[in-house]
């Protein structure tokens, strides 16, 4: 079953033009408001069908949308047109934002802009707060997803006190006390070291597992490697789909919108390119190593 | 360096003191402060810095902090004893100044008012400072937020407040880190901070100050949207994972301070 379908989304941002907008006042008093705002297109007709249980992938460089997609995903953006279905909700309706935002959580880059309160347990508790959950299973929920997360020992840390990655799990322990049933993170590693990043990965993986949609916005090539599907973006458009090894498998198109490919797929891609037997579509490194050892035979 | 800033001044401890609920410690505090004024002698005064003191003891809460919480007023402190000390007249006509410099006289209803408020100010202080010091900022809030909540009804944003409050205390440590770095980032482009008069002094906070709030009003922004995406819509409608509740210490506490208060209305109406 799909979660999410978008059919034909296209989305702009309108931004106010202030140097225009003075030119126009001086030359004439009665301008329409509409002609100072300049629209900047950013998607550009989008088709997309995320089945239940799946853990996609979202490549993209800087500004190519990728953000600008996810955030449509629980209505923080609506479609300028085109539509936006998640779990049957229409994510342009007001009346079931409410229900919408507990389906789809959605975790970001810095974790210290998403974490509330001064206590661990009760920023992990602020969601159910807000959902007016009664305190005693506030209480039994925020256990569990501190448990999930692997944050119990902290339940009373200031997160200041926190790793980033720790506080990453915090936030994502934040959304998933919610019991959402598909978690959109969107660049969730940025800003930490490899060692938070790790924690964050695994974390991520794990829910999946459980059995969370999970739509992981990155541009780690070794994270998305290990996704079931990864959706390449480029200039508003998506222009790859599919799995890990059929996407890094084009590594020249790839490199064309510039991106990279896991040091591994460029190895294997290296030595295809001078002449040795290698499969062109190797992401992991331990498959990598043992296709080596076998080509040295 | 400033990062050692604690805000709140929180000290955890167990003590009954401790325990008490938060609402109850703000509305007697409130009510302790008001004996203090109402207190017209030494005798009425005395009672509330023994008892004042008494708690303290009881909080188990270090006696040397004290003076730390009065230092930042000591100025004050300071200020209001000679003042007292040197302009108030005896209202008898035919008394003498016990001492005498000069311009400078000192009446012996002078000297008595200014002990009379140095005690005053101290006893304000040390009854203020133990609410922040045995009560964590959180709990403070939530009990703002309650005592608050009636104002609701003519439409006072308590509920807002209190949130305000919240995020305002969680976002002081990452607001001093970030000053921390930008001033890093400024001297390293051989901007001098601590050098020169005021003036210059003042101005060189200006690429200090511009950062900061450029990028505090970007952790509002993203801040604004985490919280929409975990539903927050308000006050209405909230639950609580805490939940303020009164116990006997709280009552024991209350009967202690309308104790007290007889005493000092006692007091008052007797001499």
């Amino acid at each position: 079953m799909n979660i999410i379908e978008v059919k034909g989304l296209s989305f702009e941002y309108r931004c106010f033009d202030a140097e225009e907008s003075e030119k126009q006042e001086k030359s004439s008093q009665s301008g329409q408001p509409d002609e100072n705002v300049k629209t900047v297109p950013v998607l550009h007709n989008i088709d997309l069908e995320i089945t239940e249980g799946q853990f996609v992938a979202i490549l993209g460089h800087n500004g190519s949308g990728k953000s600008t997609l996810a955030k449509h995903f629980n209505g923080i953006l609506t479609p300028t047109s085109g539509t936006v279905t998640v779990d049957g909700m229409d994510v342009s309706d007001d009346s079931t934002l409410r229900r919408l935002r507990q389906t789809v959580g959605m975790v970001f880059q810095n974790p210290d802009n998403q974490i509330v309160a001064t206590i661990v347990e009760e920023d992990v508790a602020f969601a159910l707060e807000n959902l007016g959950v009664p305190p005693a299973e506030i209480r039994i929920r925020i256990d569990a997803a501190l448990e999930s997360v692997g944050m119990t020992k902290f339940a009373k840390h200031a997160p200041h006190q926190l790793s980033g990655g720790q506080k990453q799990r915090v936030a994502i322990a934040g959304i998933i006390a919610m019991n959402p049933k598909c978690i959109v993170l969107d660049e969730p590693t940025a800003m930490l070291d490899p060692k938070g990043r790790s924690e964050v990965v695994k974390t991520v993986k794990k829910l999946n597992a459980q059995g969370a949609t999970v739509v992981y916005i990155t541009h780690y090539m070794e994270e998305a490697a290990l996704a079931e599907r990864v959706i390449v973006m480029d200039n508003g458009k998506i222009i790859m789909d599919g799995t890990p090894k059929s996407v890094f498998r084009e590594v020249n198109r790839l490199k064309e919108i510039g991106l990279d490919v896991p040091q591994v797929t460029e190895l294997a891609h290296r030595l295809r390119e001078s002449g040795m037997d290698f499969p062109d579509d190797v992401i992991g490194e331990e498959e990598c190593a043992e296709l080596i050892v076998k080509l040295m035979k | 360096m400033l990062k050692d800033i604690t805000i709140g001044q929180y000290f955890p401890g167990d003590s009954p003191i401790h325990r008490m609920d938060s609402r109850v410690k703000i509305v007697l505090n409130i009510l302790f402060v008001v004996v203090l004024f109402i207190g017209r002698n030494f005798y009425a005064l005395g009672l509330c810095a023994i008892f004042v003191m008494l708690v303290y003891a009881l909080s188990g809460i270090r006696y040397s902090l004290i003076l730390k919480s009065l230092r930042p007023i000591l100025p004050l402190i300071i200020f209001t004893g000679l003042l007292n000390l040197f302009f108030i007249k005896s209202t008898l006509e035919d008394e003498s100044p016990i001492f005498e410099w000069y311009f400078l006289k000192i009446y012996p209803e002078g000297a008595y008012t200014s002990v009379f408020m140095i005690v005053r100010i101290v006893s304000l202080i040390i009854g203020m400072s133990l609410l922040t010091y045995t009560t964590s900022p959180i709990t403070l809030t939530d009990a703002i937020e309650a005592l608050l909540s009636p104002l609701k009804k003519i439409k006072f944003p308590s509920h807002e407040l209190a949130m305000m409050m919240t995020i305002a205390l969680r976002y002081i440590p990452i607001l001093i880190e970030e000053t921390d770095r930008i001033m890093s980032a400024q001297k390293a482009r051989g901007a001098t901070l601590d050098s020169g008069g005021l003036h210059k002094r003042a101005k060189a906070l200006i690429p200090i100050m511009i950062p900061l709030f450029v990028s505090a009003f970007k952790h509002a922004n993203e801040l604004a949207m985490a919280m929409e995406c975990r539903c927050y819509t308000g006050g209405e409608g909230r639950t609580r994972l805490r939940q303020l509740k009164t116990s006997y210490v709280d009552y024991i506490a209350i009967l202690v301070m309308l104790c007290i208060v007889g005493g000092v209305i006692a007091i008052n109406v007797m001499t």
